[in-house]
């Protein structure tokens, strides 16, 4: 009996063990159903796309079914949607390219793009797209594709929705009205701070008109400034410069103002004095800058809880590459049915229903149509973030959303300017070390430094000497020549 | 049948006995899950070494990728803050590793002299609980004392007239704080070892020296602590090995990444994650690699003074 | 079970004194409220309205006391159960196999005369600070093992830490005396026989403490799920609810650009509240399973195996 006992337990590990083995031995490959050699395909391909979302629907596979209805009458497709949450979409996406994991589409950003293509992990659409899928190629502009070039090659279908950066100024009507504020006229730092000063006058110790928070601080103040997807925001070229001069941003006179400007409102104690350590916004920010679309205030007053937002447009909206890749849709490399992933996308970007389905959920379900182009939720669970999938204009609109949402901002758009190194995304394989050290010396010093907690004609030379000797000229030159090498061809 | 005579440590050469095949069987599972699970993949530190671009499944790209050698570890040492980097990294690890020691001993011998085993478990528990919490809750907690509008500290202050203080952008406080809340979240993990050990002790000899009328603190230094002997310094030992870590959660997230604490945060773990962004696989695989062989090196060498001292106590 | 905290009357007699033991106790209690006072304001936080943290801040005691967070993942219950089972299956399977993997080779190692003890100690001791990195063990795992999408995928890869067998390791060799397994072997018994009748049953102390830890591996592990589970019904507990996390976190943070219905939800959300809320269901059941183990190294509880 004592020797069965052991016996036993022995086994059973062991039969455990193997259990999670044995399976394996047939090298699981997961996804790709189809992928019997070439030749005519009777039967639809099954295609894999990674999209991000809040989480996985309940009731995803009865929704997948009756899109895969309808896309395999369509262009004869099947989907297989995965979805990454929100917090483990970066993680989880490393780890699926990295390893060579079987996919056929996965959304990517800017925070990604240019890493994934140095990598080698998608494929390379520049004319697959044209000739294979024309409709997509016309439905998005030129500059738009333009933003998702690199080294002159397209690797991803850019979404085309606010794909312009328009920075918008809001005020809390209330304060506008105590203050006789001239909202439409304040779009510079000098006019805000007019505003300002008379807001904590008259409020008092315990107001920050200038609510900051350590990451983002004052959103947008470096527009003016091309970071070239690199993110790091100490190098740019300036939009408007035709002879595209890669320059060190801090020490700009533009800049040098502004940061001039947001250390004496945080003497002044209209910043608050933990911006650069609070990670949490808070709510009931007397004055917001945010990204938008006229109309967008509706959502961000019942964010803030504020009754009513007085805005203004402070700066024209500009095109650039670090804009427009905010949402693209690449094919892998290894992927074996690249022409059908492309087909798809061309039908999710151009087909109303399909991009309904996707953004919505189940008809019936999850959604209904109130009218041809506007719906209402009917259930909370489909989460998908659906700026990831594809355009906003065939899109229907939110029953509770202004109707001409979309032709705002496609309005907005068509009043863009590009930047002057649209097209342009570096390779920054050689520079890695550089950039990998000046972005730790950067972040010793940014968050004080954008909430204006330090004194900018101290710390901003000391910035640029240790940056300096972390090879920001190495970046600087190697970005340079790369810049000039590519758009004088142009 | 049996060929060796018990308890015999000699250098002759032994023949391989039916004991030792038993206990290899007894050790099988265990050798095999060594096998899958860390051997197999282990073959990934070569990235640290390479320019990693896919071409295929992750071994073909591996075997595909061009060889660079040291060029991705140069960025962990050409930066100036690099030697702010080590001396925090392995500065706190010391004091973590000595007065963590000192505590857990210290307290798990107090804690078996006590008279009533019910409230020693009730304390046990207690001092158990922080261990539960992840840095991230810690790091609210934290926020909730010291925040500067929000926090109880600050609110205590000035209600009683004083003035606030901006606790996150004054770096005196924090060293004390950091090795504060790394002892009190590792308070009662640290004695569960040690206490098992105790628990384990042969009552006789105690009884023995009772008999001979020896006080408790005599007890104590001449049976307790020397059969802990071997606990403590595998622990000690254990815990070198990890002195090139650092603990992520309490040096970036508690600290909330302020800058003005830089200097007395910045650690090696902490200077990887900001590097993420800029690097690429191979580098992060370098960093990984370097504290590897710091941590090996660390250990064995450890391990090797041990083994000078009193080699039954040594790990290897 | 005995009334009495004691055994034998010698330990009544070989007691520190009294003054010792008061002594003793102040301190503990100090520590302990240290210990403690830091979870009240956990779940203090947890019991607050994200409105009153907004306006007057933390307290240790909620000026008014609201269930919101607890609600809001209440009705999320379906999923909430469905991953606490996972994790309940996940931490049990895998501390009793890994308990078994890591005693078993601890023993082994501990055996001084055993031909293979170097090579094996260093097999225990490379992974201790080499590995091969996150994405290889990644792709071994769902390449060779099979274990994309797995509830395996969860307990095989946590089962077992060197630290943990080189723990196991110093005891057995510190409290196993070599006369109990000598005797053994000239019974006639062998080795495995040893192990599982002999050194286990006075090895209690031992299995607590290394059951302990990996229980905790286990129940606060949300990695393995993040990286190999696709299908969220296999998700641990302690994956969903960092999930959940996440997502009210981002959420909050781009409502104002994913338009109103979203910023109507997002307005409504608890924030600082529900992590602190999540932070208690995490740690409830396995402080509840804390004592469990606890007896097993405080009771003093010793089996004379040597006497005569």
């Amino acid at each position: 009996m004592k020797k069965c006992r052991f016996l036993s337990i022995l086994c059973t590990a062991a039969l455990l063990m193997s259990m999670a083995v044995l399976p394996g031995c047939q090298s699981n490959q997961g996804s790709n159903s189809a992928a019997q050699g070439s030749g005519a395909q009777k039967e639809a391909p099954t295609l894999t796309w990674w999209l991000i979302g809040s989480g996985t629907p309940a009731n995803l596979q009865s929704a997948l079914a009756k899109i895969n209805d309808y896309t395999s009458k369509k262009i004869n497709v099947k989907l297989n949607i995965k979805i990454a949450a929100y917090g483990d979409w970066d993680n989880k996406m490393n780890q699926i390219v990295n390893s060579g994991e079987k996919f056929d589409i996965m959304f990517t950003n800017n925070t990604k793009y240019s890493k994934q293509v140095d990598l080698g992990a998608f494929a390379d659409l520049t004319d697959l797209v044209k000739s294979d899928a024309p409709s997509l190629y016309k439905a998005i502009p030129e500059e738009v594709w333009k933003g998702a070039t690199i080294n002159g090659k397209i690797y991803a279908v850019p979404t085309y929705k606010d794909s312009a950066i328009a920075q918008y100024w809001a005020f809390d009507d209330k304060y506008v009205k105590k203050y006789n504020i001239d909202v439409a006229n304040t779009k510079t730092f000098d006019a805000l701070d007019k505003a300002f000063t008379k807001i904590k006058q008259g409020e008092g110790k315990s107001c920050y008109p200038l609510k900051l928070m350590q990451t983002d601080a004052f959103l947008g103040m470096l527009n003016n400034y091309d970071d070239l997807t690199v993110g790091f925001q100490p190098i740019g070229v300036r939009i408007d410069d035709k002879n595209h001069k890669v320059v060190s941003v801090l020490e700009q006179s533009d800049t040098m103002a502004q940061l001039k400007m947001l250390h004496k409102w945080y003497q002044q104690g209209i910043i608050n004095p933990d911006a650069p350590t609070t990670t949490d916004a808070g709510k009931g920010h007397i004055f917001l800058s945010a990204q938008g679309f006229p109309g967008a205030e509706a959502s961000w007053q019942v964010n803030e809880g504020v009754a009513k937002y007085d805005t203004v447009q402070a700066a024209e909206p500009i095109y650039t590459n670090s804009a427009i890749q905010g949402s693209l849709n690449a094919i892998s490399a290894n992927s074996d049915h690249k022409t059908e992933a492309l087909k798809l996308l061309q039908l999710v970007n151009t087909d109303h229903k399909l991009r309904d389905m996707l953004a919505y959920g189940e008809e019936g379900k999850d959604f209904q149509y109130v009218k041809p182009n506007v719906v209402k939720r009917l259930s909370d669970s489909w989460q998908l973030g659906s700026y990831a999938e594809g355009t906003f204009f065939n899109m229907s609109t939110l029953s509770d959303a202004p109707a001409d949402q979309w032709d705002q901002i496609k309005k907005q758009n068509a009043k863009a300017i590009s930047s002057a190194c649209l097209g342009f995304t570096p390779d920054v394989s050689k520079i890695s070390t550089e950039l990998a050290n000046c972005q730790a010396v950067w972040d010793k010093y940014r968050f004080e430094l954008m909430t204006g907690a330090s004194d900018p004609t101290q710390k901003v030379p000391q910035i640029v000497k240790e940056l300096k000797s972390a090879g920001m000229d190495t970046i600087i030159s190697e970005l340079q020549s790369q810049l000039d090498g590519q758009l004088k061809a142009d | 049948m049996r060929k060796q005579n018990a308890g015999q440590v000699g250098r002759r050469k032994k023949r391989w006995s039916r004991d030792d095949t038993e206990l290899t069987f007894l050790a099988l599972p265990t050798i095999v899950w060594y096998l899958l699970f860390s051997f197999l993949p282990m073959f990934g530190v070569i990235i640290a070494f390479k320019n990693f671009r896919i071409n295929g499944n992750f071994l073909q790209s591996v075997i595909t990728s061009r060889w660079v050698g040291l060029k991705n570890f140069k960025y962990l040492f050409a930066s100036k803050d690099t030697l702010t980097m080590l001396r925090n990294t392995v500065g706190y690890n010391v004091i973590f590793i000595v007065l963590g020691t000192f505590v857990s001993v210290v307290l798990a011998v107090m804690v078996s002299q006590l008279y009533s085993k019910r409230l020693a478990k009730a304390y046990q528990t207690a001092m158990f609980m922080p261990y539960f919490l992840s840095w991230v809750v810690i790091a609210v907690c934290v926020w909730a004392f010291l925040s500067f509008d929000k926090g109880i500290v600050n609110n205590y202050l000035t209600s009683t007239g004083g003035t606030a203080v901006n606790w996150y952008m004054d770096k005196q406080y924090w060293p004390g704080l950091l090795i504060f809340l790394k002892i009190w979240k590792g308070l009662g993990y640290g004695m569960v070892v040690y206490l098992a050990t105790i628990t384990g002790f042969d009552p006789t000899y105690y009884e023995a020296a009772v008999i001979d009328g020896a006080t408790k603190w005599q007890q104590t230094k001449y049976i307790t602590l020397p059969m802990m002997k071997n606990v403590i310094v595998i622990m000690f030992i254990l815990s070198v090995g990890t002195i090139f870590f650092s603990d992520f959660g309490l040096f970036y997230q508690v600290p909330h990444d302020s800058n003005s604490l830089f200097d007395v945060t910045y650690t090696i773990d902490v200077m990887v994650y900001k590097s993420l962004k800029a690097s690429t696989v191979g580098m992060a695989s370098a960093s990984a690699l370097f504290q590897s062989i710091m941590g090996c090196l660390t250990v064995l060498g450890a391990n090797a003074i041990v083994k000078r001292v009193d080699p039954d106590s040594a790990m290897i | 079970m005995k009334k009495s905290a004691y055994q034998t009357g010698l330990e009544k007699f070989n007691r520190i004194h009294p003054a010792t033991n008061f002594v003793f106790n102040l301190v503990f209690i100090l520590l302990s409220l240290v210990c403690v006072v830091p979870i009240l304001l956990v779940l203090s936080i947890s019991l607050t309205s994200e409105q009153t943290i907004n306006s007057v801040g933390y307290q240790f005691i909620p000026q008014s006391v609201s269930f919101e967070s607890y609600i809001f993942l209440w009705k999320q219950y379906v999923v909430l159960f469905r991953a606490f089972g996972v994790s309940i299956f996940v931490t049990v399977v895998g501390t009793v196999l890994g308990v078994l993997l890591t005693t078993s080779m601890g023993y082994v190692l501990s055996r001084p005369q055993y031909r293979l003890k170097k090579f094996l100690t260093w097999v225990v001791f490379i992974p201790m600070v080499f590995n091969g990195g996150m994405v290889s063990s990644y792709f071994v795992n769902t390449n060779f093992l099979g274990l994309k999408n797995n509830i395996w995928a969860l307990v095989l890869p946590l089962m077992v830490s060197s630290f943990n067998v080189i723990v196991c390791k110093t005891f057995f060799q510190s409290t196993i005396p070599d006369s109990i397994v000598e005797s053994a072997k000239i019974d006639g018994a062998t080795q495995l026989k040893i192990f599982f009748r002999i050194v286990l049953p006075i090895s209690l102390p031992v299995l607590a403490t290394i059951g302990l830890f990996l229980c905790f591996t286990y129940w606060n592990d949300w990695f393995q799920s993040m990286l190999y589970i696709d299908d969220s019904k296999l998700y641990s507990l302690q994956a969903l609810l960092m999930q959940i996390m996440n997502n009210v976190d981002y959420l909050s943070r781009n409502a104002a650009t994913m338009g109103i219905s979203a910023a109507q939800v997002a307005s409504g959300l608890p924030k600082e509240g529900m992590r602190m809320a999540i932070a208690v269901i995490i740690v409830l059941p396995i402080a509840c399973a804390y004592p469990f183990f606890q007896k097993y190294f405080i009771s003093g509880l010793t089996i004379g195996s040597v006497k005569g």
